[in-house]
């Protein structure tokens, strides 16, 4: 299990501290950089939500509470519950995918689930089934699969909560 | 190898941004959209179509007001480069590439739409496309198509976009032509033999629109 709340802290303590070590290091040399030039795949409104970067291949089931942008590889589920996910131009996801609202810009391989809406750029690709009340696609935009609108299976379905060991699960 | 000759069809192709009036398709789609599924919600019937062709936008949006099942298939390129196997059991290794190449979900679909697609497949290859696509039919399904059955039509498939149930929009790569006697409406029926050929019209430069009605 993977969340992004846990990876957001890592990632901000971490920044945080480079930030301090590049401040002291401005100030003792009295010489400022400029910043350097990025990448920025996703629309300007998605400044803050989370980011998964090009060199990441994560594989297993992704978590959380907030929105988030991948622009490397993953593989398994993502389930974002009602946030947005963006699939940036360099995203390759083979993964069931839950979200509230799904941009595909880049790969995506298996289920998508969008509580209010699916939409595949003209640079999107997308090999599955869509399962959302709203789905949009530009001029471009490759699909093969099939679309459901209607308002159901837009949630991940939720495993059976039980306390009980597994030899005791087993019995039961 | 067939001849490719240009240009050719430039006056119709200069002015495909007019769409097509669509008769038969339109009445398909009253149909469907008018009928009842008898549940005890009484919720009205979502048609559930399976487009051979590649997504197009404008069509989204069609269906997505209608609130339907789709699935696009996009195998329409693949199907047409399938030509006879050779070696041993030539049958079971079409029928295995078909099912590969038109993979949907295992349902039972009420309209299949086989736009500018079934006259450029290998005509040995047709009756094997059809016994697979039995796998997703009902007892009522349709197939709407369109061909060309002049002498002389594009050398490549083309884009349709719906625009409305009576309004389709054509278009095609390039102005490229191929002369050749096209497979018309009834030589597809013969290759199809679970379903029968049940209206045609011709439209402007040689475009027929079609249905076949499952048996």
């Amino acid at each position: 299990m993977f969340d992004i709340n846990e990876m957001k802290k890592n990632v901000s303590d971490k920044f945080n501290k480079v930030t301090e070590n590049n401040f002291e290091s401005t100030t003792n040399t009295q010489k400022a950089e400029a910043p350097r030039k990025t990448t920025n795949t996703a629309p300007a409104s998605s400044s803050h939500l989370a980011s998964i970067g090009p060199s990441i291949h994560f594989k297993g089931e992704l978590t959380g509470e907030e929105g988030l942008i991948i622009d490397g590889k993953v593989e398994g589920t993502i389930d974002l519950k009602g946030n947005q996910l963006i699939v940036g131009n360099n995203g390759d996801i083979k993964a069931d995918v839950y979200a509230q609202t799904i941009i595909v810009n880049g790969s995506l391989t298996g289920e998508l689930h969008g509580k209010e809406k699916v939409h595949i750029s003209k640079t999107g690709k997308v090999n599955g089934n869509i399962f959302s009340p709203r789905v949009s696609l530009e001029d471009g935009a490759k699909f093969k699969g099939s679309i459901d609108m209607s308002e159901t299976k837009h949630e991940k379905p939720s495993k059976p909560q039980t306390n009980l060991p597994d030899n005791q699960l087993k019995r039961a | 190898m067939l001849p490719k000759i240009q240009p050719a069809l430039s006056d119709y192709y200069s002015d495909n941004a007019e769409p097509l009036s669509t008769r038969i398709f339109e009445s398909i789609w009253n149909g469907l959209s008018n009928t009842n599924h008898s549940t005890e919600n009484d919720i009205k019937y979502k048609p559930k179509i399976l487009d051979l062709g590649r997504a197009q936008p404008d069509s989204f949006n069609f269906y997505s007001e209608h609130n339907c099942y789709l699935t696009i298939a996009d195998c329409i390129q693949p199907l047409i480069n399938l030509s006879w196997p050779a070696g041993e059991n030539p049958n079971g290794v079409l029928m295995e590439k078909i099912a590969k190449t038109i993979s949907a979900p295992e349902k039972k679909y009420d309209l299949i739409l086989a736009w500018d697609s079934l006259n450029y497949i290998n005509p040995k290859v047709l009756p094997f496309v059809h016994n697979h696509l039995l796998n997703f039919c009902t007892n009522k399904t349709i197939i709407h198509g369109f061909v060309f059955t002049s002498e002389t039509y594009p050398t490549e498939s083309g884009d349709f976009k719906i625009i409305d149930s009576d309004k389709i929009q054509h278009s095609v790569a390039n102005n490229e032509v191929i002369r050749h006697s096209p497979l018309t409406p009834h030589a597809i029926n013969k290759a199809m033999p679970s379903f029968k050929y049940a209206r045609s019209v011709l439209m402007r430069s040689g475009l027929q629109e079609f249905m076949l009605i499952r048996k």
